[in-house]
């Protein structure tokens, strides 16, 4: 089971330690600090954690909570929630202004704070798929012309395919993706509901879309992967067929 | 509601945070607060009129969250009076005054956390 790994800042040990043990119990895996330099040099190595929590009110000379959490936000795409005794607008301003995903109010109730916590995880989440969706479509972009809409795939002589909707569904799962996608993960996706056994929908869907993806002789296919579904080749100019 | 309306220590919270009542687990975080509260008396003895207020306020400031997290409601409402008072310019007067009482309700609390301790020792 997937454990995401939680980073905490805050400079009064017993709600630091409460913290900790409070989502290490709702299966977190936490590192924690009281020290902000400390918690810097954790910036600095190479673990990455999955969401930071860090407190508003530092009782540092040098950096506020806002500081940090700006430095985290110039440095990785993470969310960072923010940790605060004062419920005021400016404080909510000032955190958000600063580039946190989220704020909560000290004394927090952990239910609470875990369901923002999974609410921004799950945002990040999204984005990222979108950001795959964008980094495919760019390696698309160089050898095809998708118009989604149309559901028409062209290369650059003038040709092209039109697709069905279920082709164009199919084709854009497969292109959101890089590595293989199974079989029942794609007849889900498309049908809406879940695979029966010997049902050959997909591989007559998946076959018809390599058909036509053949003809615009673009280097486009789609993979069987043994035992792990298809996956969708593109051609890349630079390292060839990814 | 009165401050003094508000327990010095209510035990139930503290367990009710960390989902449980393992003496052996709430003896730690109780030991390390009460060291905080000591900690805290000793540098509110330290403050005299005129009154650095930026000081104080970040004084209380600073246990005011744990305070209410272990159950100490007394102390943490007393240490938010505090944090105000500082934070509106009040007189020396009024700071002095509330001093006094935070000084109080830190004494208190800390015996409380002790009798807590010493009730559940190994």
């Amino acid at each position: 089971m997937n454990r995401p790994l939680v980073a905490i800042l805050d400079d009064d040990e017993v709600m630091l330690r409460v913290l900790k043990l409070q989502l290490e119990r709702r299966r977190f895996r936490c590192v924690a600090f009281a020290r902000t330099d400390a918690f810097l040099q954790y910036l600095e190595s190479e673990e990455r954690a999955a969401l930071y929590i860090v407190d508003y009110f530092l009782d540092s000379r040098r950096l506020s909570g806002l500081d940090i959490c700006r430095k985290i936000k110039s440095r990785y795409r993470a969310p960072v929630i923010m940790l605060t005794a004062n419920k005021g607008t400016s404080t909510i301003v000032n955190c958000l202004q600063a580039g946190a995903d989220q704020y909560i109010v000290k004394p927090y109730h952990i239910d609470e704070l875990e369901a923002r916590m999974q609410a921004t995880m799950r945002l990040y989440d999204s984005q990222q798929e979108a950001a795959n969706v964008a980094t495919a479509a760019e390696r698309l972009r160089e050898c095809v012309t998708v118009n989604w809409l149309l559901r028409v795939i062209s290369v650059a002589d003038g040709s092209f395919v039109r697709l069905t909707e279920k082709e164009m569904a199919l084709f854009e799962l497969l292109a959101s993706e890089d590595g293989p996608l199974d079989r029942e993960r794609v007849y889900a996706s498309i049908y809406g509901a879940a695979m029966t056994p010997f049902n050959r929908s997909i591989d007559i869907l998946v076959s018809r879309l390599r058909k036509k993806l053949g003809e615009l002789q673009a280097g486009i296919d789609i993979l069987t992967v043994r035992g792990g579904g298809y996956i969708l080749a593109v051609p890349d100019r630079e390292h060839g067929v990814a | 509601m009165s401050q003094d309306a508000l327990p010095w220590l209510d035990a139930r919270l503290l367990a009710e945070a960390l989902e449980t009542d393992a003496p052996e687990v709430l003896r730690d975080f109780y030991s390390l607060f009460l060291q905080q509260v000591q900690e805290l008396q000793q540098q509110l003895d330290g403050f005299k009129p005129p009154f650095d207020t930026g000081e104080l306020r970040l004084l209380a400031h600073k246990l005011k969250s744990s305070a209410r997290t272990v159950g100490a409601l007394a102390l943490g409402e007393q240490l938010e009076a505090l944090e105000r008072a500082c934070l509106q310019g009040s007189s020396a007067t009024t700071l002095e005054a509330i001093l006094v009482a935070t000084r109080r309700a830190g004494a208190q609390t800390g015996r409380e956390v002790q009798a807590w301790l010493d009730d559940h020792v190994d």
